[in-house]
């Protein structure tokens, strides 16, 4: 699978090759991480974040209609697409 | 310039109300945003009426230092009711069907919002001409760019169409303008601040902030939208307090060696100099450091702020809300909008980043940045125990022309070696023009420890005396 259809963007030819180019360059700026000598062995965390759990709990958000209003397609309250099977 | 505090006086004496200073900046919008373009669009209802709230919060006497206070709110924050583009063609017709919690904590006061402003697409770049819409131009000279991704914001405050402005800094958003338009950036402290309601780009990285015309400003600003929200799990419980700083005398500072390299302007090392030697005088006590990750933090913030792009904007889809592009079949449709209605940055953005996600190239890109992050948050940490803070420039280079960078994105990308480290650690800091006035000087940045704002914006008034 190449990567525009991973990302699901679709462009035309030359935007492609414009982008590849870019990506080229990008990539071998990124490539700079892969010769530093950094020990780390942990990923990043911020130790102030604590990751506390909580209850999952419903509450009813009082704007549908904002939200309706909002959809490209609709069909009374319903979002409508494309088959997606 | 008028300040936070000179508005409440004069609210306070009963010289000027707040429908009066309404209606003057939007007479004063009207006529010259035209050649600025700092704002996508007004609030002019909503502003009224928030304006005739403070004015009765005003009669009954005691009043917050933020009621009746103009303000504009950079196009990725929702407020309901109102449009919010991110500056992006997929949501040119997006109405926000809540308001964030800053907006929520801002109404609450009585501030008077009036209206948004331009922004890269998406908050993505450092020039403000990856808007969707239009570009805005410098305050301080019409041929160049304010600076990004805030730089409609930074150019509202700059040309006095508002007091403040409320932002987003993701690896520098609201301290690179501050610093091109020679005003006053915040990026606090990563979960002082609720993110709920702002427009995701990186969310590890995001912070709400704001753009000002003095450190008390900031300061009167971060009091009220900080704090604890149960509607963004990153928050912390924090209560603002404010902190009193009465001399440099004995207060450690570390300068980052780096400022001096080769890569930055002339002038800007000249003035971070004239700064360091301005603050040794007044008893400050300086020495140089250098970060063994300095180097790695620009690829390292672009390997982690791509990735966790391209997850955030997998939602711009066109089928629930925003612009859609008629295909033949759903996905077809799917990639054929997000193809014509994102912007070439976002696009180009969002590829890389499912790229370094991609299996195969997880462990090299996005794995290893994750590693150096850590390192760099642990760096800043080390310094800022032994320090009291960290100064550097805020950009290696002064505003540039329009279009002079816009085709080379990496060229782009450099702008940020000062600010993206303080985005991958966390901390806070604000950037402060080296010199007064209205014109184009280099922004330097105090930065501070996890949860040091108070110390920050103390030391800043101080700092701010001698600019």
């Amino acid at each position: 699978m190449d990567i525009f259809s991973l990302a699901k963007i679709e462009v035309e030819k030359k935007e492609k090759e414009k982008l590849k180019n870019d990506f080229q360059k990008i990539l071998k700026f990124f490539d700079l991480l892969k010769k530093a000598e950094i020990k780390e062995k942990e990923n990043f965390y911020l130790p102030w974040l604590s990751g506390k759990f909580r209850e999952d709990e419903i509450k009813e958000f009082q704007e549908k209609d904002l939200i309706l209003k909002n959809f490209p397609e609709r069909e009374d309250n319903y979002l409508k697409t494309k088959k997606v099977l | 310039m008028m300040r936070i505090k000179d508005l409440h006086f004069l609210y306070k004496k009963k010289e000027l109300s707040p429908r009066e200073f309404l209606k003057d900046l939007l007479e004063k919008i009207k006529k010259e945003d035209k050649e600025y373009h700092s704002f996508l669009f007004l609030t002019e209802k909503l502003a009224l009426s928030l304006a005739k709230e403070a004015e009765k919060e005003i009669l009954k006497g005691d009043f917050h230092p933020l009621c009746g206070v103009p303000l504009s709110v950079k196009d990725n924050i929702l407020i309901k009711g109102e449009k919010c583009t991110a500056g992006s063609k997929i949501l040119e017709d997006y109405t926000a069907s809540y308001d964030a919690t800053v907006i929520k904590k801002i109404k609450e006061k009585k501030g008077v919002i009036l209206g948004k402003t331009n922004l890269d697409e998406f908050a993505m770049g450092s020039s403000t001409e990856n808007s969707g819409f239009f570009v805005t131009k410098n305050p301080w000279d019409k041929t160049k760019v304010p600076g990004g991704s805030s730089g409609g914001s930074a150019t509202a405050v700059a040309k006095e169409f508002c007091l403040y402005s409320l932002a987003s800094d993701t690896g520098g958003s609201i301290r690179q303008p501050s610093s091109f338009c020679n005003v006053f950036g915040l990026k606090p402290t990563y979960g002082t601040v609720s993110r709920f309601g702002l427009i995701s780009m990186a969310s590890s990285l995001d912070q709400i902030g704001a753009i000002a015309n003095s450190v008390e400003d900031l300061e009167f600003v971060f009091e009220v939208i900080s704090g604890k929200d149960p509607l963004d799990e990153t928050t912390v419980d924090f209560s603002f307090k404010k902190e009193k700083v009465f001399s440099l005398k004995g207060l450690k500072f570390a300068f980052l060696k780096e400022a001096f390299e080769k890569e930055v302007d002339e002038e800007i090392k000249k003035k971070f100099n004239d700064f360091l030697e301005k603050i040794k005088k007044e008893g400050a006590q300086i020495k140089e450091v250098s970060f063994e990750s300095f180097h790695y933090a620009l690829p390292c913030y672009y390997i982690i702020m791509t990735a966790e792009a391209s997850a955030n904007l997998a939602r711009y889809d066109g089928e629930r809300f925003g612009k859609k592009f008629s295909g033949l079949d759903f996905f077809e449709e799917i990639s054929k909008t997000r193809g014509k209605y994102l912007g070439k940055e976002v696009k180009r953005r969002i590829i890389l980043g499912s790229f370094v996600l991609s299996k195969g190239y997880f462990e090299d890109y996005y794995l290893k940045a994750q590693k150096i992050r850590n390192f760099i948050r642990k760096e800043f940490e080390k310094t800022l125990q032994e320090f009291d803070f960290l100064l550097m420039p805020t950009s290696p280079i002064l505003p540039f022309k329009i279009g002079e960078r816009i085709n080379d994105p990496l060229l782009m990308y450099l702008c940020d070696i000062f600010t993206v480290p303080l985005n991958l650690s966390g901390f806070c800091g604000i950037s402060m023009p080296s010199s007064r006035g209205k014109k184009i000087s280099p922004g330097i940045q105090i930065i501070g420890g996890s949860f040091k704002e108070g110390k920050v914006f103390a030391v800043g008034k101080i700092l701010e005396t001698l600019i």
